[in-house]
């Protein structure tokens, strides 16, 4: 049960970090153009 | 400078995605807590669930790379770039988690992390590939040589896959890894899982994808407002 408990949480750390960096990114990028997200 | 189509498609979808992601998710979880143990292996064999669903989305990340490249080739448009650039990445990630949910499950069933097997020394090929694909990019300043480059590049690494599907054939039963999926190979209870899987594989490769090609987007504008405001200052 350990190893299938230790795969997801790898597979969620991973994925969802990587979803988080680009979102951050996106949100400093979209801050320093003045473009408003709700706009398009 | 506007954002392109691709852009505000990826905009317009990255918020829906995001939640369907999170409800196939939660879907997903529940199927593979009540899917039943596998006779042989027992419960690891739940590490299935989500290590074939992740090839399934860096393949679907290579080939989009491939396609997108092979449209720049012939439209010679900036945007289908980005595209080609940002499946990559994310085909990476997802190669990324293959290889690390991979050696896991060996490690609980085969009692070791890794073997030189055909399938796995390929799949470790297949991401050494696009993560030289991914450093040319970040080596080079950009531009249509570039793009050009990086195009050709997408589309003849996508011979790698077949490779890396067929391993398991070429190399004449010698492989210690288990024989591709086919109709009637998973147990009673252990489809509707599987299918979760791969409907939240794909799903979360879709959503990935259109932030990061937002992310590409947004990243030139940036370096073109950035060239705009020292333009005054060079001259």
């Amino acid at each position: 049960m350990g190893w299938v408990v230790l795969c997801y949480a790898v597979v969620v750390a991973v994925v969802g970090g990587y979803a988080l960096r680009l979102r951050r990114e996106l949100r400093r990028l979209e801050r320093f153009l003045g473009e408003d997200p709700l706009r398009h | 400078v506007a954002p392109d189509p691709l852009e505000r498609a990826a905009r317009r979808a990255s918020r829906p995605l995001g939640a369907l992601v999170l409800a196939l998710a939660a879907a997903w979880a529940v199927l593979v807590v009540r899917a039943p143990d596998d006779a042989t292996q027992g419960v690891v064999q739940k590490i299935l669930y989500v290590h074939v669903p992740t090839i399934f989305s860096a393949y679907l990340g290579f080939l989009v790379t491939a396609l997108a490249g092979l449209v720049y080739l012939w439209r010679d448009e900036e945007r289908w770039d980005r595209l080609a650039a940002a499946a990559a990445e994310v085909g990476v990630l997802f190669c990324t988690v293959f290889l690390i949910t991979g050696p896991i499950w060996a490690k609980g069933t085969w009692g070791r992390w890794w073997s030189w097997d055909l399938r796995l020394t390929l799949t470790l090929l297949l991401w050494f590939v696009y993560l030289a694909y991914l450093l040319l990019r970040s080596f080079t300043e950009g531009g249509p040589r570039a793009a050009r480059f990086a195009s050709v590049y997408g589309m003849a690494a996508l011979v790698v896959i077949p490779l890396n599907y067929l391993a398991i054939d070429l190399a004449g039963g010698r492989s210690m890894h288990p024989e591709n999926l086919g109709r009637g190979s998973l147990g009673a209870g252990m489809g509707w899982p599987f299918a979760a899987g791969v409907a939240t594989a794909l799903t979360a490769f879709l959503y990935l994808l259109a932030l990061r090609l937002r992310l590409g987007g947004l990243r030139a504008r940036a370096a073109q407002h950035a060239g705009l405001a020292e333009e005054p200052r060079g001259g």
